[in-house]
């Protein structure tokens, strides 16, 4: 569970991201974040992470409030989200299977436990004839998936996607977001923020609206609703 | 820690070597001349403390003893000298015994003449030629000497081993000097070696971060990074000292003085390398990853 309460952000140069931001979300939703450029919306995902902590209020997640994390905690807190971004951030030295393996290694996993659970995030993401492949030999769509088989490889219960298709031609896109819809029929609370109008609109899940650092819709089955500039 | 943890600190920390392969030759490089100069002060101590060792030996305190004695008390002072304790041997030497010596080196060189008239009037004393086990304890041994009944005076020999000592602990306290100095310097050079390697693999500290990375996993192989190139750098050092060390004792050794052999002290040498390179390499690693943790 995520509880958001009064939350507000102002950056050390006075820039103000997020202004009184209050919402609820329960274990196993799916949410679409969404708002123009600069609305605010990676600030809220760094929250999740613990990158940034709120000015005001509180950030509250699997009743861990991420003010009040010491620093030794941190890593252990993290391994509780998994996260994509836009640019998919694969290490281009390291294969497909190490690439995921990393994220085991990482956290300790014993090798028995890697050889087993690697295949089976790699069937889950479609990429199992892609094991021994580079980053530089996939196409977009395929590195995003990669990239989603590292978050969920260690089971986190929450997965976070910033703008995971904006970078991605629209069938890739569709690909990605039923990836991550299938995710969540999993079990997995998957917030995604994004500017992809169409699936938005289309996918009928919970959607939270900023602007200007303020929430100013939080429906669901929801839609973009604006414009895309 | 776990092995399999062990073994992938270790496999990263040589791929940083390679990776950042012009850096770690500079590192290594800089390791190995600090260690070689230290190398240079270890066997100049040892050797200079070995020197002052066998001058120890050689050194004897002459005892003279006083005229009117008689040869029962010449013994029986013998005897007490015997039982001080740092004296290791004790060699009579009567006065016509020396008053022999001292004739006979004057005939080799044909001035015997100056001895003439003297043989009646023997104008040297009975001594004992005192050799010490520890020349630390010269003084107490005078001082001891010195106190017996009927000892008239005592020379004083340990002045050369007394001034080698000085001069090996000057260099002791020198070379110490350097070596922190040289030390720094390494280390200095090893963080910015590191600090590169950091810096080219910022994104994946950046992953490792988000993934829920400890910052002893992201430190880990970077530190063995910086050991690895300090081990490097001891391994050359050895070497190099190795072979310079017996080109020199090969030409020195047989003319004047007795150097010490490498054998002696090859096992102290590796292993202060060792840990030396080991240590200005970690700490070198150390601070230069410190503030690109920061996620
Ligand atoms: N590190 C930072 N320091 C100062 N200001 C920042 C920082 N990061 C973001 N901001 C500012 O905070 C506001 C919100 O930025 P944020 O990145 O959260 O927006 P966003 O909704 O993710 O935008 P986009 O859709 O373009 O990714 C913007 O005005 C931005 O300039
Ligand atoms: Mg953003």
């Amino acid at each position: 569970m995520v509880i958001a309460k009064n939350v507000g952000k102002v950056y050390v140069d006075g820039n103000m991201a997020l202004d009184d931001v209050t919402f609820l979300i329960q274990n196993g939703e799916f949410v679409f974040l969404v708002g123009a450029s600069g609305a605010g919306k990676t600030t809220l995902i760094k929250m999740f992470l613990r990158e940034e902590i709120p000015s005001s209020g509180e950030f509250i997640v699997n009743d861990k409030n991420i003010s009040t994390l010491l620093p030794r905690e941190i890593p252990y807190f993290r391994r509780s989200i998994g996260v994509v971004f836009q640019d998919f951030r694969l290490l281009p030295d390291k294969t497909v299977y190490e690439n995921i393996e990393f994220a085991m290694i990482v956290v300790g996993a014993p090798r028995k436990l890697r050889r087993k659970r690697i295949p089976e995030v790699l069937n889950q993401v479609g990429l199992a004839n892609r094991a021994k492949a580079y980053p530089d030999k996939l196409s977009g769509g395929e590195k995003q998936r990669v990239a989603i088989a590292r978050a969920i490889v260690n089971r986190p219960p929450i997965l976070l996607a910033d703008e995971p298709t904006g970078n991605l031609d629209p069938d890739n896109a569709w690909e990605i977001m039923n990836l991550l819809d299938d995710i969540n029929k999993r079990g997995t609370t998957v917030i995604v923020a994004t500017h992809a109008k169409d699936i938005v609109d289309t996918m009928q899940r919970r959607v939270i609206a900023l602007e200007d650092g303020k929430l100013v819709r939080d429906e669901e089955k929801g839609v973009y609703g604006y414009e895309n500039e | 820690m776990r092995t399999n943890r062990i073994r992938y600190f270790l496999r990263e920390g040589m791929k940083n070597v390679s990776r950042n392969r012009l850096m770690s030759v500079a590192s290594v490089t800089t390791t190995f001349a600090t260690l070689f100069i230290l190398g240079v002060f270890l066997a100049l101590t040892m050797n200079v403390n070995s020197w002052a060792e066998q001058i120890a030996r050689d050194c004897q305190v002459q005892v003279f003893i006083n005229e009117d004695s008689t040869p029962e008390q010449y013994d029986a002072i013998g005897q007490q000298i015997q039982n001080i304790q740092g004296v290791a041997t004790i060699e009579k030497c009567t006065k016509e015994q020396i008053f022999e010596e001292v004739k006979t080196k004057l005939e080799a060189k044909g001035e015997e003449s100056i001895l003439v008239g003297l043989e009646n009037d023997n104008p040297y004393r009975d001594s004992y030629k005192v050799s010490l086990t520890d020349l630390t304890l010269t003084e107490a041994v005078a001082e001891q000497i010195q106190s017996i009944q009927g000892v008239a005076n005592i020379t004083d020999f340990q002045e050369t081993a007394g001034i080698i000592y000085s001069i090996s602990e000057n260099i002791k306290n020198f070379s110490l000097w350097i070596i922190v100095i040289l030390g720094v310097i390494s280390a200095f050079i090893i963080s910015n070696s590191i600090k590169i390697s950091v810096f080219s693999r910022r994104k994946e500290i950046h992953i490792m971060k988000y993934i829920g990375a400890t910052n002893w996993f992201v430190r880990w192989p970077f530190l063995v990074e910086g050991m690895v190139v300090g081990f490097y750098g001891a391994l050359i050092a050895f070497g190099v000292i190795w072979l310079v060390y017996w080109r020199i004792y090969e030409s020195v050794s047989v003319q004047f003085l007795q150097l010490v052999p490498f054998s002696a002290m090859a096992w102290l040498l590796i292993g202060a390398f060792i840990i030396v390179g080991i240590v200005i390499g970690f700490i070198g690693s150390l601070i230069s990853i410190r503030k690109h943790l920061k996620v």
